[in-house]
């Protein structure tokens, strides 16, 4: 005779995680085991021949290289620019941040579409960038921005800086700052504060920050499709030539999957190095550890 | 560590912080010498907490001078005062191990690394952490986190240590631990200590002297048990231990009438000319059965209730018109216990019982 299973609230709630599996299963599994599937069976049967077919020629490295670079420079660009907001912001009080949060917020509720194409306007050889250098003097010829890269690096990092914004912001809230008095006393001018407390505490911040936007810039598609110009290509774009124009899909796949590994493998470097030992070895050791050879 | 540094002389003159409309603190006058442990206690909003700051340099005073060693340092900032801190809330760093911890203040006056692991170690031999220098704060109890800030604020040897409310958050057992641990770290620093506490029992046991505050201004300024025996007025008696406080309506010489119509023998009524004279009677000084026969005062009372704490005996008795005595006696094997509901009398000499003037 069975004997039913003792209900637990662990166990009665367990059920219903079948539910977000399958449709991950159904929607995102599947879907991703067939590209990687489709990369693997090239024309000649199954094998590596698309990734050999990929790396052989230059164009997928210097798209793949070219994307790097871009993520890296918007990366970078976020985070120089939002620190100092985000420090300002963690600083505001009642009324005043929920205002700088608004305004925060606002263009990042606006789509990105809409967002790229208001940077494509105003980048136009007649719109209103060279316009105003024009008129100030800075310049006597028009820029063109669109094929520099300028408006792509633009565009991509007024996209993303709400991702940097808000992981900053929630690293800085959680700062306690009794100590940064505790810092003072101890005899820290203001600068060795900031650097020795601050700065090192508001790190998950930035590492979740930059992990968020490095990774989100490696697949974007419509910005680089409106802003890029013809001078750059990401990743993304490539995969769409290779998909729709040139009907070769298992290179597209190929593609698809390198930019997928790429992506796993930076996620996992981050998760592995990105998180401050405060994280990893604050917790009180428990007796698994021991089991699992980690003490 | 060995070798007392000399602690620093405290004096604030006309000090007072006032936020607008808000007085914080009223000008206060305080003076503390050099290797003295000095207590501030009052309930929350007295002050204590923003003289202390002051001290710190966290809070700029609206007026008034703070005179280290004679030498006014209000407009210092926080981090060229060298005095130490320990807060309430250990503010240890969280990212760094204890050993980095304690040594974050020698890190910061330039002390070569070789001197700071050396004196990183004493100091947390000293507060018996020597094993723990590697661990983080997170690791650690909250005793544990008290000690390390302790090893904290003591490693550099400032020669004035502010603390604020540093076992606020321990429980009692802990408390009475550290407590003792404070006061030998103080012995053996030599430094000048500010102890702010709401906790009327650690300030009377660390303390050489105890302020007490309330509403921003000083109430009475002594060593413990002179505070305790003779408080100023009805707030310090009853703040400093429990205190039987009886409104007095009319004095002559030593007689005595209260609000609630006893007629009283009092050692010396002179002193009754304040505007709210009030006896303050201790409980421990209230005599019970036969001990009470005969002294100036004595009435026989019924026992509202009677409560066994750790030792002695709390009585709630009622004399004679309804007024309402506290008294305590020790709880001795063989001696009278009176149950609620049971008669006994009540007394005690007059010249135990002080007379307040507000």
């Amino acid at each position: 005779m069975r004997r039913p299973r003792p209900w637990s609230p662990e166990a009665g709630y367990r059920a219903w995680i079948i539910l977000p599996a399958l449709f991950m299963l159904a929607f995102f599994v599947i879907p991703l085991g067939r590209v990687l599937f489709t990369s693997l069976s090239p024309a000649d049967g199954i094998g590596l021949g698309a990734y050999q077919a990929l790396f052989r020629d230059a164009v997928f490295s210097i798209v793949l290289l070219e994307t790097l670079r871009i993520a890296l420079m918007v990366t970078l660009g976020c985070l120089v620019l939002a620190y100092p907001v985000a420090y300002v912001v963690a600083e505001l009080r009642g009324r005043w941040q929920r205002l700088a949060l608004a305004m925060i917020l606002l263009p990042f509720w606006t789509s990105a579409v809409i967002r790229s194409y208001a940077w494509l306007v105003i980048f136009q050889r007649q719109g209103p960038f060279n316009q105003v250098l024009l008129g100030l003097g800075v310049i006597d010829r028009p820029l063109r921005p669109l094929n520099s890269g300028l408006a792509l690096d633009v565009g991509m990092l007024h996209i993303m800086l709400p991702f940097m914004l808000l992981p900053l912001l929630s690293a800085m809230w959680r700062i306690d700052r009794r100590l940064l008095l505790a810092a003072s006393v101890l005899g820290a001018p203001p600068w060795r504060q900031f650097v020795h407390v601050y700065l090192r505490l508001s790190l998950p911040g930035v590492a979740a920050g930059c992990a968020l936007v490095f990774i989100t810039s490696l697949g974007f598609y419509i910005t680089p499709a409106l802003l890029g110009g013809s001078g750059t290509m990401m990743v993304s774009q490539l995969i769409y030539q290779q998909a729709s124009r040139l009907l070769n899909w298992p290179l597209a796949s190929a593609s698809g999957s390198v930019l997928l590994i790429l992506t796993s493998v930076l996620f996992v470097l981050y998760q592995r190095i990105g998180q401050p030992r405060t994280a990893r070895r604050a917790r009180p050791p428990v007796a698994g550890d021991v089991a699992e050879g980690r003490a | 560590m060995s070798g007392a540094t000399e602690g620093a002389s405290l004096r604030y003159v006309a000090v007072a912080k006032r936020y607008g409309p808000l007085t914080a603190l009223h000008p206060v006058d305080l003076s503390i010498a050099s290797g003295e442990f000095f207590a501030m206690i009052g309930p929350s909003g007295s002050g204590k907490t923003t003289l202390l700051g002051i001290t710190a340099g966290f809070v700029t005073p609206s007026q008034g001078q703070v005179l280290v060693n004679g030498r006014d340092i209000v407009g210092e900032p926080p981090h060229r005062r060298a005095v130490g801190m320990v807060f309430q809330n250990y503010s240890l760093f969280p990212h760094m191990t204890v050993a980095e911890n304690v040594g974050f203040p020698l890190r910061m006056r330039r002390v070569k690394r070789a001197e700071i692991a050396a004196r990183v170690q004493a100091a947390l031999a000293m507060v018996r952490m020597g094993q723990m220098g590697d661990r983080l704060p997170a690791q650690l109890s909250g005793g544990q986190q008290q000690r390390v800030a302790l090893a904290r604020a003591a490693v550099y040897r400032p020669a004035l240590l502010l603390m604020d409310e540093p076992l606020g958050a321990l429980d009692k057992n802990l408390r009475e631990e550290m407590q003792d641990e404070i006061r030998r770290l103080q012995r053996e620093l030599g430094a000048t200590v500010v102890y702010v506490t709401h906790d009327q029992q650690e300030a009377a046991t660390l303390a050489d002297r105890v302020a007490i505050l309330r509403n921003g201004r000083v109430e009475q300024v002594g060593p413990p048990h002179e505070i305790y025996e003779m408080p100023a007025n009805r707030f310090v008696a009853s703040f400093l231990g429990e205190a039987n406080l009886l409104p007095l309506e009319a004095t002559q010489g030593e007689r005595a009438r209260t609000a609630g119509g006893l007629e009283l023998a009092v050692a010396t009524s002179d002193a009754a000319s304040g505007p709210e004279p009030t006896l303050c009677l201790r409980p421990e000084n209230v005599r019970l059965g036969e001990a009470a026969a005969g002294l100036g005062n004595a009435w026989t009372a019924t026992v509202l209730e009677a409560v066994h704490i750790a030792g002695s005996i709390r009585y709630r008795l009622q004399l004679p018109g309804g007024t309402v005595l506290l008294a305590r006696a020790p709880a001795r094997i063989g001696d009278p216990v009176w149950q609620a509901g049971a008669t006994v009398v009540a007394g005690w000499r007059p010249a135990d019982a002080v007379i307040l003037l507000a």
